[in-house]
């Protein structure tokens, strides 16, 4: 039941990861971290999943599903778009001065 | 429970990321990606997490959406990259990834896969679905536990949109905020003044229900900042920084951060410990109705303000370098 959410919720993570891995439009790069970020948000909600639970709002009607994961999330979920605004605003930054979305022409940042 | 249904949503989640990442286009791709929200909203929502549901239908599906737009209309002057390296063999450049991300997801697989099958509730979550009524007067487990539990954690959380707003408006500031497009057609614009008192109920409902029923301060706060963008994008970019000035914004946000700290000080100074909710002198009251639930309403109202006054001040600072190059 829940293993179809594990499996989805690993799928994106790696599907994320190899986004970042591959591609060279820094867009691409975010769109591989928000998919990372789907993933683990939906590990944690498929986790906190228990068959036959209501959702967690008073009063409950028999048991309820895990609420603790739920407030994780919502907080991943809000600090998440608060850091795919920040890389936005590196992009455009970046893009200003190199006139570029390129992430492997980037060199300046090479150490 | 319906299986099938979850299954397929599952199916169209990991379909619609796979052609997020493999369309060329970005614009595609942003939408393709928004839509996976949607998705993800849906399965939150049947997987019995309505908290979870609302916040990713308003946070990642529409506000992330608008900001992945301005993002990218910032930068279309800019040719895009080719996909992959064409100097590189490609090997490197996809198969050795690729390799890597499938041995890292298989090994994942395997530790989850022992997690899966029957599972019970953890003694502290057992605890919070039996006790938060008695113990903070909320109906709602999750705001309870975010705004009583591990208040804590949510002022940490505050900060780190507090970070995010700073580090955004440093990186983007000197862009001049002109006056420019007229915004669209008269019909849309009475339609949106018809529309926005009911957008704005509908924000303060959330934000005000926070404790008893599904939602908060931060949903409420990003419907807020959603309004802000609508009128941007319906009014031209010049209406609503005319009637809110980005000064009162950081009034509004700093007020949301000092009104959290203080509910907080006042538990220290009642002798209950820092952001103690009924321990403090704050009353539980029927439990179910508007005034209920201690300090929570307070602390609703202080990260709504925090998180709109946030997010949309994140929004105008990327509009600002867009008018300074199109000049």
């Amino acid at each position: 039941m829940s293993i179809m959410g594990f499996a989805t919720a690993v799928f994106l993570f790696c599907l994320g990861l190899f986004t970042v891995l591959t591609r060279r439009s820094a867009f691409k790069t975010v769109i591989g971290l928000m998919l990372m970020e789907s993933g683990v948000l939906l590990l944690l909600v498929s986790w906190a999943y228990i068959p036959g639970g209501g959702p967690p709002i008073l009063p409950l009607q028999g048991t309820g599903v895990d609420p603790l994961p739920h407030a994780l999330t919502l907080t991943a979920i809000v600090i998440g778009a608060c850091d795919i605004a920040l890389a936005f605003a590196f992009i455009m930054k970046l893009e200003r001065f190199e006139k570029s979305v390129d992430v492997d022409r980037f060199r300046r940042l090479r150490g | 429970m319906n299986v099938s249904l979850l299954a397929v949503l599952y199916l169209f989640i990991a379909v619609t990321a796979l052609v997020a990442v493999l369309l060329e286009d970005l614009l595609s791709a942003f939408i393709t990606l928004s839509f996976t929200g949607v998705l993800m909203a849906t399965v939150f929502a049947l997987l019995r997490a309505p908290d979870v549901a609302l916040t990713q239908a308003i946070i990642n599906s529409g506000l992330v959406t608008s900001l992945l737009l301005v993002a990218y209309s910032q930068t279309r002057k800019t040719p895009h990259p080719p996909e992959v390296c064409d100097e590189c063999p490609s090997w490197l450049q996809v198969k050795v990834p690729a390799f890597v991300c499938s041995v890292l997801g298989l090994l994942l697989f395997r530790g989850l896969y022992s997690l899966a099958g029957e599972r019970s509730l953890p003694e502290a979550s057992a605890h919070y679905l039996a006790r938060t009524l008695e113990e903070t007067g909320a109906l709602n487990v999750v705001g309870a536990l975010l705004l009583d539990y591990r208040a804590f954690d949510t002022l940490g959380e505050t900060t780190v949109i507090f970070a995010a707003v700073s580090g955004v408006s440093i990186l983007l500031s000197g862009g001049k905020r002109v006056h420019s497009g007229h915004g669209l057609s008269y019909i849309v614009k009475r339609g949106m003044a018809l529309l926005t008192p009911f957008i704005l109920l509908y924000a303060a409902s959330i934000l005000f229900l926070g404790h008893l029923t599904p939602g908060g301060g931060f949903q409420g706060g990003s419907v807020f900042a959603t309004v802000a963008i609508l009128m941007c994008v319906v009014y031209g970019t010049g209406f609503e920084a005319s009637r809110i000035s980005s000064k009162s914004k950081e009034t509004l946000e700093a007020g949301g951060a000092i009104l959290f700290v203080l509910v907080g000080l006042l538990g220290i100074a009642w002798g209950a410990g820092f952001l103690s909710n009924l321990p403090a002198p704050f009353s539980a009251g029927t439990p179910g109705s508007l005034l209920s639930a201690g300090s929570m309403p307070l602390l609703n109202i202080a990260v709504g303000l925090k998180v709109g006054a946030g997010l949309s001040s994140i929004f105008y600072a990327m509009i600002k370098i867009l008018e300074l190059e199109d000049e």
